[in-house]
């Protein structure tokens, strides 16, 4: 069964990479540099390593026996800050991630994908047509606000239900009140701790 | 193997002369040349894809290495290894029929994969190259449709250097009872009538269905290929032995 996964996500990883060099031809055509090269990513979440080999295609293989240029150790959400434009080094420190080889390869490979953009409706639009691509992805787009906007509303629709209508939670500023009053306690429990403390040694000195 | 007489063979669940084999397979795949990629993908339900991704990773290809693609028919598997080995390396597409032949290279061109690919027409029973030539050799369905199974796999032997291996992807055996059942329903009635639907060709996919009943199953066919002189061999059975990936090394 892992191995079937694998050459599925295998397949689907080769076939989205295959989609991103599609999209900025030119982009990649710069890359020529890194045709050979084998970069090896062992994702924490998976047990067994995605290989991409550069070619004309990446290809995406589950097991490889050449020489790997660089193999990169990280969180899935790691790999996504980078490709979000995060700085490698900082991460390296941060042991997020960690790297045996050629440092060159990740980051001329993550840079390359910060530059792809992604443009859905043009692909869809050899399929569909030009109007109806356009009412499809304005759609999605009005969709997606539109979800975002119930959620933030509901969000602030439930915080008022549970302090106001049923008392369930504090009130933010009966919270700050009652933060204010244990600051208050602290200090007056400090002040007495004092005073018993100089009574304690003058009682202390007395006898 | 199971011939009759010394002189015929099977063809699917018919034995004919073994010189007519070559010609009638000739002739199965003349037809079906032009649509073989789509109803691969149609009667495997994209499955073939795996199998085929499967091998390509078994075989483990670097770099520079000579890969021979035999029966390699519209090359899904020389493409690959045409990127895996890079510019250094080279990928020999054969194939017994030439209208096979003349649609994988243009497919294979049309994906502007030009610079390190050959293209050869041959007989696997007596393969054109010189001894201790290739890396690694694949054969995906075609060793079913060679005359002399134990011949072809002699020559693969001859051609591939010390420490190369072979790569036999192939119906075989299903393993349990009810798969069985299941693909032999399939096979018998349902893909006759898909071929004849897309292609007009009921016969080719008739004898299709037979020719795989007829090939050796995994443990038959791993003797041959250590009768053959091959090492380590061992197969890895796909969707329950349906498909058999055979590995055998030279030393």
């Amino acid at each position: 069964m892992k191995r079937e996964l694998a050459l599925l996500l295998s397949a689907g990883l080769e076939t989205a990479l295959r989609q991103v060099v599609a999209q900025s031809p030119n982009e990649y055509a710069k890359l020529r540099s890194l045709h050979g090269k084998v970069l090896c990513i062992q994702l924490s979440q998976l047990s067994w390593p995605i290989y991409l080999v550069f070619a004309r295609e990446i290809q995406v293989l589950a097991q490889y026996e050449g020489e790997v240029t660089t193999k990169v150790n990280a969180d899935i959400t790691t790999l996504y800050q980078l490709t979000e434009g995060a700085n490698l080094t900082e991460l390296i420190k941060q042991d997020k991630l960690s790297l045996e080889g050629d440092l060159n390869l990740l980051q001329t490979f993550s840079h390359f994908l910060q530059k792809v953009e992604f443009d859905f409706a043009e692909p869809i639009s050899t399929y569909l047509g030009d109007a109806p691509t356009h009412m499809l992805i304005t759609g999605i787009e009005q969709a997606k606000k539109d979800i975002s906007q119930v959620f933030r509303k509901s969000r602030s629709h439930i915080g008022q239900l549970t302090t106001e209508e049923y008392k369930l939670a504090p009130h933010r500023i009966e919270f700050i009140y009652l933060s204010d009053r244990i600051d208050d306690l602290v200090v007056d429990i400090d002040a007495i701790e004092k005073r018993i403390n100089n009574l304690q040694t003058r009682a202390k000195a007395k006898t | 193997m199971s011939e009759g007489t010394p002189n015929s063979t099977h063809f699917g669940y018919k034995t004919v002369e073994s010189d007519q084999k070559a010609d009638l397979v000739a002739d199965v795949f003349h037809s079906v040349a032009a649509k073989y990629d789509i109803m691969n993908d149609v009667m495997s339900f994209g499955i073939h894809r795996m199998w085929k991704r499967f091998t390509i990773e078994s075989a483990g290809a670097r770099p520079g290495m000579k890969v021979l693609d035999l029966a390699g028919g519209t090359g899904d598997l020389t493409a690959k290894f045409s990127h895996l080995v890079g510019d250094r390396g080279q990928v020999t597409l054969a194939d017994i029929n030439d209208s096979m032949l003349k649609v994988g290279r243009e497919k294979l061109r049309n994906k502007g994969i030009v610079g390190n690919v050959n293209y050869v027409q041959a007989n696997a029973e007596a393969l054109p190259f010189p001894d201790n030539h290739f890396d690694i050799i694949t054969i995906a369905f075609g060793l079913r449709n060679v005359t002399d199974k134990d011949a072809a796999i002699r020559s693969m032997l001859r051609v591939l250097k010390p420490g190369g291996k072979l790569l036999v992807l192939e119906f075989s055996k299903p393993q349990h009872d009810i798969m069985r059942k299941i693909y032999d329903l399939y096979s018998f009635k349902i893909l006759p009538k898909m071929g004849s639907l897309i292609t007009q060709d009921a016969d080719s996919y008739e004898y299709l269905a037979e020719s795989i009943r007829m090939h050796p199953d995994q443990e038959t066919l791993k003797g041959m290929m250590v009768e053959a002189g091959f090492e380590q061999v061992e197969y890895t059975n796909m969707t329950d032995g349906i498909v058999a990936l055979h590995k055998g090394y030279k030393f």
